[in-house]
């Protein structure tokens, strides 16, 4: 199956995302200095964090059988940019284990050796406040690409089979500062007190407008009776379009602020992903949680 | 703390919806297995025009052998003896207890004996560079170049290829034995055939299944093979093979008949070009077949066997007495090349 004409209204829709947000762009002088003492003033952090990962897989290209499994490490990498008006966020997620199917027996079913690669990019522009001030609504761009590899050797030629989803599309983005004062209290026999403690919750919501999806051919595998073309990539290895594959992600993330500036994070992320072209159907769910040092580097 | 718990409850939602979105595994019960396993084979399996496979009727005799109260043992005798119809070497089923596999009726002998190679034609002190048997050994003043290669299975070096030929390199000709040559990596047929090319060749066509028609195939590819390597040899090579020579051995073959130094002497191989693709039923079960076909330049499809220039069979009584019919006649068309 290849990619046909519904793909050029998605380029242009892409390209009018971009566009639309190159023209927001101030174009008066004095604007422009003023956007820069703002991005200057902007908190950027860049965060370290590892966790633990749950993969549910069906992929009608090789089974019809649902492969789960945990698989750790987690590893999380980001760049963020806060303010109250901006929020930038880059991040790299990676997890490699192995999943299982119901049928296996030990002695006979290889397993399916599972990575996770994940990247992201998201701009996100505060669009208003909510009952209280200090609630945010965030709305903007997102770039993602999440790649998922699978390795199976029960399946011979067909060992490899991959999902590598690409998108455009919008991440809204909810955040709740909370915080607890300062107070002295009393547990068992001792006197201790509490510092101020600031928190926040933030939860994000992605969804595609214009995706494309590479797999495995219609049989699965490649031409490989030509040495040339084993591992090309051809027409027959993508599909996509407005709004499918489909691809959902909800990041829910608790910052806990440090007296120095730096943050701890706990982030529980949920990745759905659906491509049926009308063969070899995959469906993907992916649950992380993963425990992150987000360090502050500027010096606001 | 409202407005926390209902972030917190809007995640846990979102996350349970995953269990609407997510289809349900198929039940793992005799009839679908095999309802699973007659569809995907008729969807993908790419010879049923070629060997003229009326699949539909196979459904009708095999259907109703599945019951619901058959144990495995029961069922995977129906399903191979079904898959079995295919006649295709390139077809298993794949259970923890046994692999079911397409007995090729040999209407020819074995035509190949290394032992009775060993004892009257090449000695005993031959070398053994990575898979490749090779030595010289001598008629009628004449020094006669003998590689062996059991398998393409075993990766074929650079350094290996380079040795062999520098060896025979002052051979009057040579004798390329692939009988009874199974297949492995077409990798590594590539690496071997590469340096017996004169030149760039056009060797044969592919075209993978790309949907649910018996005859639904993608582009044609053309398929070329280049010299390479420090050494290559293009005199006098001539390729020996029998009913034993599959998959990536046919192909080979194939390759070779492009090059007109290279003859082809013995038997039918046993054919196999296409490619095989491995998939799983709901018992877990491993399955494969082919999902490709190759062609000849000319358009040939060689699927049941690649035909030798020179066709010989090995007479048994010959071969008790210490003579392999398809050597002497290799050796016979070496002999009287002219140099």
């Amino acid at each position: 199956m290849k990619m046909n004409r519904k793909i050029i209204p998605c380029i242009l829709i892409a390209f009018f995302i971009v566009g639309a947000s190159l023209a927001a762009l101030p174009h008066d002088k004095l604007k422009r200095e003023q956007r820069k003492l703002e991005r200057k003033a902007r908190d950027k952090y860049l965060g370290l964090g590892m966790g633990g990962s749950y993969i549910k897989v069906i992929d009608n290209a090789t089974s019809p059988l649902l492969y789960r499994g945990l698989t750790i490490p987690f590893v999380s990498l980001g760049y963020l940019t806060h303010s109250e008006k901006i929020i930038k966020t880059f991040e790299a997620d990676f997890s490699f284990g192995e999943l299982k199917s119901r049928t296996e027996t030990p002695w006979y079913d290889q397993r399916n050796t599972s990575f996770w690669l994940a990247f992201r990019y998201n701009h996100l522009f505060r669009v208003r406040h909510f009952a209280k001030p200090s609630i945010n609504w965030y709305l903007g761009p997102e770039i993602n690409t999440n790649a998922h590899l699978r390795v199976n050797y029960k399946y011979e030629n067909s060992a490899f089979t991959f999902d590598n989803y690409n998108g455009i599309g919008f991440s809204s983005r909810i955040e709740l500062p909370f915080g607890y004062k300062a107070a002295a209290f009393k547990f068992l026999f001792m006197n201790l007190k509490r510092r101020d403690r600031n928190l926040w919750l933030s939860w994000q919501l992605s969804v595609p407008v214009v995706s494309w999806m590479l797999r495995p051919t219609y049989v699965t595998i490649t031409n490989f009776v030509d040495p040339e073309l084993q591992s090309a990539v051809t027409t027959d290895h993508t599909d996509g379009g407005l709004f499918v594959p489909m691809n959902i992600r909800s990041q829910t993330e608790l910052f806990y602020e440090l007296h120095n500036g730096n943050l701890f994070k706990l982030a529980y992320i949920w990745n759905f992903y659906h491509h049926d072209p009308g063969y070899n159907k995959v469906q993907s769910a992916f649950h992380a949680v993963c425990f992150s040092f987000v360090f502050k580097f500027n010096q606001n | 703390m409202k407005k926390l718990l209902t972030i917190l409850c809007l995640t846990a939602f979102l996350t349970s919806c995953e269990k609407i979105l997510m289809e349900k595994e198929p039940a793992n019960d005799p009839e679908t297995n095999f309802q699973y396993l007659w569809n995907t084979a008729d969807e993908k399996y790419s010879f049923f025009e070629y060997k003229g496979i009326n699949w539909n009727e196979i459904y009708n005799v095999y259907h109703p052998q599945i019951t619901p109260d058959m144990n495995e043992y029961e069922l995977f005798d129906v399903l191979a003896a079904m898959l079995n119809e295919l006649h295709d070497g390139h077809v298993n089923l794949i259970a923890p207890f046994d692999i079911s596999r397409y007995t090729f009726k040999y209407d020819a002998p074995e035509n190949f004996d290394f032992r009775l190679i060993k004892d009257n034609y090449i000695g005993w002190n031959y070398r053994i560079t990575g898979p490749l048997v090779n030595t010289t050994f001598g008629r009628n003043g004449q020094q006669i170049g003998y590689i062996y290669c059991g398998n393409f299975l075993e990766p074929i070096q650079a350094a290996d290829i380079d040795f062999v030929i520098a060896s025979l390199w002052h051979s009057k000709g040579i004798i390329l034995d692939v009988r009874n040559n199974g297949g492995g990596d077409v990798n590594n047929a590539f690496t071997l055939g590469s340096r017996f090319a004169d030149q760039k060749r056009f060797i044969y066509s592919s075209a993978l299944k790309n949907g649910p028609g018996h005859e639904e195939f993608g582009d044609t590819l053309q398929v070329y093979m280049s010299p390479a390597g420090s050494y290559r040899y293009t005199g006098t090579v001539v390729l020996l093979t029998n009913r034993g020579c599959f998959s990536a051995t046919s192909l080979f073959a194939t390759a070779m008949k492009a090059f007109p130094h290279v003859i082809q002497v013995g038997d039918t191989t046993g054919g196999g070009l296409g490619a095989p693709a491995g998939f799983e039923l709901p018992n877990g079960w491993g399955y494969r077949f082919s999902v490709s076909r190759t062609l000849t330049p000319d358009g040939l499809n060689w699927e049941n066997g690649v035909p030798p220039d020179v066709t010989v069979w090995n007479n048994p009584l010959h071969e008790l007495a210490g003579v392999d019919d398809i050597m002497e006649v290799a050796i016979g068309i070496i002999i009287g090349k002219e140099s």
